[in-house]
């Protein structure tokens, strides 16, 4: 058994309940995203990975052997955390070199160590900065420099990239995903941004309230979303609620043919992406009135009232170079190709 | 910075306040102190206004100079243990749960208000031999008979340390409740055990904090006059209880005054010397 | 500056040796009515002088007295020397430790009093009595004390007969002594015990050579105390079984039942004393030597024996104290008279030697 396995993992912090039977297969050399919204435990179960905090119940397993109750220091794992937590009263190369350094490792071989670290992550030659002379970008690379210079077992990193701009983050991101596949370590990353999830993992867990909602690659995760959370929390989507008889759902504004859906009471997903103007009203076709146009340059999006739940106006998201030819208050036919519906419980 | 000087003289009135209070109740006293350490004594509280060098030539003498070793040791020896026991303790308080916080705080501050006094009887009772750990000792056998720790060095280390340790904590806490937990757990995942990583990064952390506070411990400790007195033997007292034999028991203000600004320019000249050093050790 | 300072100075001493001329004009008691303030040391002297002292005073003579508290040591000689300079006096007569009345009798403080007028005087101990050089009477004795040895007797049983058994090796660590030259007067008691008497105090080489044995005692010496309660504490407790102390108030720890007792050596116990000074700018010289003739009778002494617990300053016979009551005060046996004149001239060399035997 290679790769690390959460098991059955309870925490509660008080009468407070942050985890609920988690459980989750890491394989060797994966990069998987804990991704969800603040407060639904991610970072949580990221800290119980690392050792630095017990949880109420369940097991921790790497590489087959329990580590449960292993301390945080003997685990040799790399973490970064959100604040970076680099020592200031220590130089660049002194940060990168602490891990060894407590480990005994001699002066040479750990000026050498650095050095290899800081090509790694692009600041040659900066170990004797002091870290108050780096910039935000440059200070994340030393942060990720001194997880990784022990080559861990396990890579974590807590929201790492959320104090950097938006366009810094992404070319982060971007080098973070690059960095561990060369290296090929284990990762496991917590992040609210789905765009930092899809840019980086292997396989994404969402989560909510203390529960995983599904675990499954990122394309997956879009094009599959296992509940409505998943699907709402992951991009765009409309949601419809309705009924299904017989192959056909019906619903606000009209009834689609969903071959082979079972009958009942249904939620559908429908991506804004997957739905198509239709020149007028058909058997497959949801009717609503148009309540706001944007024409945002690579698509133009289009509000349709169509009388949806909780007045939840469909989102239309068509390629920025066709022409629309509606304005508000105009009636929209609209069609949706029966491939793409999620048909959610 | 460009700022506009006040237009008349009434716009300088906010600033005189202040001033006059600086000028009555700091600047004219310590001038008087010095005017009076080169008067001449005639005994009895009585002085003479004449200028004289004698209360400094007495005062340059093997005995004074040994007197200001032994206050030097004290303050040193309890400035460290102020440090090294405050240091640790001031850490874990805040990183105890607020409540925890709030009545350590509330003890440190009950301590300040407690009469030096008080204190000493209190640690000379408990270092007796007929009431104190002495006879706790000989009943749990850790000593055949019971013994007496006071009047000692130790003695008079531990009353003043106590006196000293609600100024530590005070000082370091604002402090080190500003540490983010961050960087004790980062040092935790990278390999240090929660005491390597209290010396290795906490402590270096926080070198000119530590610095600051025992200075101002030493200095503060310096003046200490009646613990020495009531918890030490003679060897053990200070230039401070001389100075105040020499103002209240002698009546001699020249010669007091003359050892309290001895005293005090020594204490500024190696106060220099510290920061001196800390700063030269802090870029290097 | 130096020059009108010192020009000043001398001004003052001839104003004030004018005022007695003024004063000596046609008495006229009370004047003005108000009360004749009396300075005593603040706590137990002021309260006792408060509850027995001054009402019988009043009833005897119809003089009012205002009860001044006083602090130890030589602050108050310093107030009074200050408030002289501006022609007042916050008290009229003060209890004065014996070496202020010297110092306040070099600038001429203390108003010269009629012996005439104050006919008790002459029972008081011709020792108690200052003079100024010519003669003219400047302080009389008021109270006196003893400093004997106490002991713990649980701890030993046996009476001390010496103060040389102090130096006993069987001591060690359990004496508690004075901590000044100018209140334990070790240099006198050790020059009455091993040098034939205090006279021996004479020059620099044999005051240094009874300092060299008082320097033995360290040793022995547990606590070198400033503060009375402390060594008081100790010595009932028996954690410091031995040492120096108050004579008077070591009876009445025992008469309380604390295992303490009050060893008069044969050496004699050291005698210290207060005295009344009168300020001479006081505008009530009359009443004061009322008050101070008052004092000196001994009855009154045999009061102040019976209610303060002082040592009576007057001659034994003179008085109706039995044996009992005077053993709790006093001793017939010579005393050990301290070398007032020493610590007067000598005050910062004496201090100095000694901090260096006790602080080397």
């Amino acid at each position: 058994m290679s790769g690390l396995i959460v098991e059955n993992v309870d925490k509660f912090y008080g009468n407070v309940q942050a985890l609920g039977d988690i459980s989750l297969t890491v394989d060797n050399g994966q990069f998987v995203c804990l991704l969800g919204p603040s407060g639904c435990g991610k970072t949580s179960l990221l800290r119980i990975v690392a050792g630095l905090e017990d949880p109420s119940a369940g097991r921790i397993v790497l590489d087959g052997a329990d580590i449960t109750s292993k301390p945080a220091h003997k685990r040799d794992f790399g973490m970064v955390f959100q604040s970076l937590a680099l020592f200031p009263h220590l130089s660049v190369g002194d940060n990168i070199a602490y891990p060894l350094a407590i480990r005994g490792v001699p002066k040479e071989k750990r000026r050498a160590e650095v050095e290899r670290l800081l090509e790694l992550v692009h600041l040659p030659g900066k170990a004797d900065r002091a870290i108050t002379q780096l910039s935000g970008g440059q200070r994340q690379r030393v942060a990720i420099a001194r997880a990784l210079i022990m080559q861990p077992k396990l890579f974590l990193l807590d929201e790492p990239m959320s104090a950097l701009d938006a366009k810094l983050r992404e070319t982060m991101q971007v080098e973070v995903k690059r960095l561990q596949r060369s290296l090929g370590v284990t990762s496991l990353l917590v992040t609210h941004d789905q765009r930092e999830a899809m840019t980086t993992a292997d396989l994404v867990v969402v989560m909510s309230e203390g529960k995983i909602q599904q675990v499954a690659p990122p394309i997956e995760i879009y094009r599959n979303p296992a509940n409505a959370f998943v699907a709402d929390f992951i991009g765009i989507t409309n949601l419809i609620q309705g009924r299904i008889d017989g192959g056909r759902f019906e619903g606000p504004g009209g009834a689609l043919t969903l071959p082979g859906a079972k009958p009942g009471n249904a939620t559908l997903s429908i991506r804004p992406e997957d739905i198509a103007l239709a020149p007028q009203a058909g058997p497959d076709t949801l009717t609503g009135t148009v309540t706001f146009v944007r024409h945002l340059g690579a698509t133009t999006e289009i509000s349709v009232d169509t009388g949806n739940a909780d007045e939840k106006d469909l989102t239309v998201s068509l390629p920025g170079r066709t022409h629309c030819p509606l304005e508000v208050g105009d009636t929209a036919h609209l069609s949706v190709d029966p491939a793409a519906v999620v048909v959610l419980g | 910075m460009i700022q506009s000087r006040p237009r008349t003289p009434l716009g300088y009135l906010p600033i005189l306040l202040p001033a006059f209070a600086l000028i009555a109740f700091y600047i004219v006293p310590f001038g008087s102190m010095v005017g009076m350490s080169f008067f001449h004594n005639l005994g009895g509280g009585a002085y003479e206004e004449v200028f004289t060098l004698e209360n400094y030539a007495r005062l340059v003498s093997p005995f004074f100079l040994s007197v200001l070793g032994t206050s030097f040791e004290v303050a040193f020896l309890v400035a460290l243990f102020a440090i090294v026991i405050g240091f640790p303790f001031t850490y874990l308080l805040v990183n105890a749960r607020r409540g925890t916080q709030v009545f350590w705080l509330i003890v440190m501050l009950s301590v300040l208000s407690l009469s030096e006094a008080i204190i000493g009887f209190a640690w000379s009772t408990l270092l007796s031999r007929t009431a104190g750990i002495g006879v706790l000792f000989e009943a749990l056998g850790l000593t055949e008979k019971a013994q007496s720790y006071a009047p000692s060095l130790g003695a008079v280390l531990a009353g003043v340390t106590y006196i000293a340790m609600p100024y530590a904590v005070l000082l370091l806490y604002p402090i080190l409740s500003r540490i983010e937990p961050d960087i004790e757990q980062a040092s935790r995942t990278l390999g240090a055990s929660p005491l390597r990583a209290f010396f290795n990064v906490i402590v270096p952390m926080h070198r000119t904090p530590i610095v600051v506070s025992f200075v101002m411990i030493f200095v503060f400790t310096l003046g200490s006059y009646l613990l020495p007195q009531i918890l030490g033997r003679p060897t053990n007292w200070t230039l401070s209880v001389v100075i105040s034999d020499q103002a209240l028991l002698q009546s001699n203000m020249p010669f007091a005054a003359a050892l309290s600004i001895f005293l005090m320019t020594v204490t500024i000249l190696l106060v220099l010397l510290v920061t001196l050093i800390n700063r030269k050790g802090a870029k290097a | 500056m130096m020059k009108s300072s010192a020009l000043s100075r001398r001004t003052l001493l001839k104003t004030a040796s004018a005022l007695p001329l003024a004063l000596a004009a046609p008495a006229v008691l009370r004047a003005g009515g108000e009360p004749l303030k009396v300075g005593v040391y603040g706590g137990y002297f002021q309260d006792s002088f408060d509850s027995f002292v001054y009402p019988e005073f009043t009833k005897a003579t119809g003089i009012e007295i205002e009860s001044i508290a006083v602090p130890t040591g030589e602050a108050w000689l310093i107030q009074l020397q200050q408030a002289a300079r501006a022609k007042r006096a916050p008290a009229d007569v003060s209890m004065m430790a014996t070496v202020s009345i010297m110092r306040g009798m070099r600038t001429g403080l203390w108003a010269p009093l009629d012996e005439a007028a104050m006919p008790n005087v002459s029972n008081i101990l011709p020792t108690l009595i200052n003079r100024y050089d010519d003669g003219g009477l400047a302080a009389v004795g008021a109270v006196s004390w003893y400093v004997t040895v106490a002991t713990n007797t649980d701890v030993f049983p046996e009476p001390i007969e010496s103060w040389a058994e102090l130096w006993e090796p069987k001591y060690e660590d359990s004496l508690g002594l004075l901590a000044l030259v100018s209140n334990s007067y070790l240099l006198e008691i050790t020059a009455k015990t091993f040098f034939g008497g205090t006279d021996y105090l004479s020059s620099e080489e044999t005051i240094r050579e009874v300092l060299a044995k008082v320097a033995e005692l360290k040793p022995n010496t547990r606590l070198w105390y400033r503060d009375e309660a402390q060594f008081e504490q100790a010595l009932k407790s028996g954690e410091i079984p031995i040492g120096q102390y108050y004579h008077d108030v070591t009876g009445l720890a025992a008469a309380d039942g604390f295992p303490v007792r009050s060893n008069f050596p044969k050496e004699g116990g050291l005698r210290e004393s207060g005295n009344w000074g009168v300020a001479r700018v006081s505008d009530k010289i009359d009443e004061a030597q009322i008050f101070i003739d008052y004092m000196s009778q001994p009855s009154v002494q045999a009061m102040l024996a019976r209610n303060l617990g002082t040592a009576p300053n007057v001659a034994r016979e003179s008085m109706d104290l039995t044996d009992e009551e005077f053993a709790a005060v006093s001793s017939d046996i010579e005393p050990v008279i301290p070398r007032y004149d020493l610590h007067f001239e000598r005050t910062d060399w004496l201090n100095q030697i000694w901090a260096e035997m006790l602080q080397a």
